[in-house]
């Protein structure tokens, strides 16, 4: 391992430790604690015996001893309970990662793909007609509320046409593929709006100042045809920083997957979040919004080294 | 700014900003989308006159004129409750508007502080702020956006009645997302900075003993109000489909108080009774936020002589 990967690996490791202290930070700033869940409907208890769980369950520490010892336990492997699913975190979060797996690399597949074709064609003439097309869709896409495009395909597509059902909540992780798909496919073509249009124009400029280069010219001087020289010379080095860009929008698909899984009710990591946080789950909302943003940081960082792994000028600074 | 441009002939030079004025009228998305987004503000603003005149109150909910069809006296109908569906899209836009813009303004302070810092400073500074912005930018901003909206102000001491007054929960939306979208500035900044810092006239200021703050704001500051300008027109319209996305999911601007985003809350309930109240504020969102895009876009090309026209 270079210098360079080593120094960006410590500075990740680092980030990961300041953001789970603000985010612990955080979430013991909402509203009550979990003792007060405990209590709820319980008219019977003293105000003796709850200072006396409080201390029990030591919500009366100061928040950099509850961190720590947080932060031990989760060493130990244990993440907590969740007090609206009664279960295990872990049990909790595992199978909703799963179904947010699926959907993020359906899109990622999707939207990657059809950014890349769109994104050449539009760069092949800039200014021209088919360009100006292209860039409106992708400032379209940018521009659109995620929720509202869910919202809107719910109406037309479920709702009025009937051709896929309108909630996920009957959505089985045994019930098949092909099955699966169906409840899939408009979260699924939501999200790659959401997504596409940033891509679009990440391929688009890159893929302009590449067909600009020397080599290029040189190419086309050689009598090569248009796509030969796209796909053969120009493809590689244009995508080279378009996969940085990509990785960094990890966290933006992120938010757009809680946005939709919410509009669908599928049970993935973005609903599991919103969930915890509106019903005071505090050990899921902890670990999940945890866990996504390292998701996140990680991307952040191989795309970091694959940028330098790629372009090896970058490393050397 | 007022350095005159080469002018021929015996033509009047033109100051740098009338050059920029033409340049930006030249590009037809972003004049287009100046006169949409001038419209809908006149549209927004004029609420509390329409109001008036109709003699409607945005609140005032008649459960004998639910989902009425669009008539004379409720242009584009009434709601759930209802309300005058038009009168509520005015005040809802009211709302939009102003998170976006004073969440970018906040946004532009913090990011314009952090940007001349690192440019200015450099170094190590310079390192860790700019690794900072950059983590920033990967994270997941709307699961990270509903735990700080979620946050019960009163455990960090205040007042139970204010933490949960209208008031509060429209600050609460300005600040929180002014504190995680400030990096595009604060990375237009950064760079404008290390430009401007190698100049040699910013190095003779200093030789003659012009201090640090001096320098940043004489030399730095109007040097980089240009990609200020552009970052924050394009900040303004991710504002505003943040605060729409965590409205719209009950984390943000509180009802009654409209926005574009709190009117489709309840919308995805009503899909077969009212169809049309899901349309009309995501509608308005869309326009407003590819506007903001598009004059970013054309301001981009208007400040910048060598930007692809």
């Amino acid at each position: 391992m270079s210098s360079y990967s080593l120094r960006r690996t410590a500075q990740a490791l680092l980030v990961a430790v300041i953001m789970s202290f603000a985010l612990y930070n955080m979430i013991s700033l909402l509203p009550g604690d979990p003792v007060d869940l405990m209590l709820e409907g319980n008219p019977s208890l003293t105000p003796e015996l709850v200072a006396q769980m409080r201390q029990l369950h030591g919500v009366d520490q100061p928040v950099l001893t509850r961190y720590w010892s947080w932060l031990n336990s989760l060493a130990a492997g244990d993440m907590g309970y969740s007090n609206t699913h009664f279960k295990p975190v872990s049990a909790v979060l595992t199978p909703a990662l799963v179904q947010t797996s699926k959907l993020m690399i359906l899109t990622f597949v999707i939207s990657v793909t059809a950014s890349i074709v769109l994104g050449c064609i539009a760069a092949m003439k800039p200014g021209g007609w088919v360009d100006n097309v292209i860039s409106f869709v992708a400032f379209a896409c940018i521009s659109s509320p995620a929720f509202w495009v869910a919202l809107i395909f719910l109406m037309v597509f479920a709702v009025k046409l009937q051709w896929v059902p309108a909630t996920a909540t009957a959505l089985d992780p045994n019930m098949g593929f092909l099955q699966e798909l169906r409840y899939l496919v408009l979260p699924v073509l939501t999200l790659t709006l959401f997504s596409m249009g940033q891509y679009i124009r990440y391929v688009r400029a890159s893929m302009i100042e590449t067909l600009n280069a020397d080599y290029i010219r040189t190419a086309r001087a050689k009598g090569l045809n248009q796509w030969t020289v796209i796909s053969r010379h120009a493809l590689r080095n244009a995508l080279v920083p378009v996969v940085t860009l990509m990785a960094l929008s990890f966290g933006s698909l992120m938010s757009g997957a809680l946005v939709v899984e919410t509009m669908f009710g599928i049970q993935g990591m973005g609903k599991a979040i919103y969930d915890a946080v509106m019903h005071k789950d505090f050990n899921v909302a902890m670990i999940g919004v945890l866990f996504a943003t390292l998701i996140t940081l990680f991307a952040n960082l191989v795309a970091d080294l694959a940028y330098g792994w790629l372009d090896p000028r970058i490393s050397l600074k | 700014m007022s350095t005159s441009t080469l002018s021929s002939g015996h033509a009047a030079p033109r100051s740098i900003w009338a050059t920029r004025w033409q340049a930006l009228l030249h590009h037809k998305p972003a004049a287009i989308s100046l006169v949409v987004l001038v419209l809908l503000a006149v549209f927004c603003f004029s609420a509390p006159l329409y109001g008036a005149l109709m003699g409607i109150d945005p609140n005032a909910s008649d459960l004998f004129e639910r989902y009425s069809e669009p008539s004379a006296r409720y242009l584009l109908g009434t709601d759930e409750i209802g309300r005058d569906v038009l009168l509520r899209l005015m005040y809802g836009g009211q709302i939009s508007l102003a998170v976006g813009v004073l969440a970018t303004l906040f946004g532009a302070v913090i990011g314009v502080a952090i940007g001349v810092l690192a440019g200015f400073v450099g170094g190590r500074t310079d390192a860790f702020l700019m690794r900072a912005t950059d983590c920033m930018i990967a994270l997941p901003l709307v699961p990270l956006l509903v735990v700080m909206a979620a946050i019960d102000l009163s455990k960090l001491g205040v007042p139970h009645d204010l933490a949960q007054s209208p008031m509060v929960s429209f600050w609460r939306i300005v600040i929180i997302i002014s504190l995680v979208d400030w990096t595009t500035i604060a990375r237009v900044v950064r760079a404008g900075t290390l430009t401007v810092r190698g100049q040699d006239y910013v190095l003779s200021a200093r030789v003659s003993g012009g201090s640090g703050l001096y320098n940043i704001l004489t030399h730095v500051l109007p040097n980089v109000a240009t990609p200020i300008i552009v970052a924050s027109t394009l900040t303004v319209s991710r504002v505003i489909l943040l605060e729409s996305t965590l409205s719209f999911l009950g984390v943000g601007v509180m009802p009654p108080t409209p926005t574009w985003g709190n009117m489709l809350n309840n919308a995805q309930e009503l899909a077969t009774t009212a169809p049309m109240l899901a349309v009309y504020p995501g509608l308005l969102i869309f326009v407003t936020v590819i506007a903001f895009n598009f004059l970013g876009d054309g301001l981009r090309v208007a400040f910048d002589p060598r930007a692809d026209r």
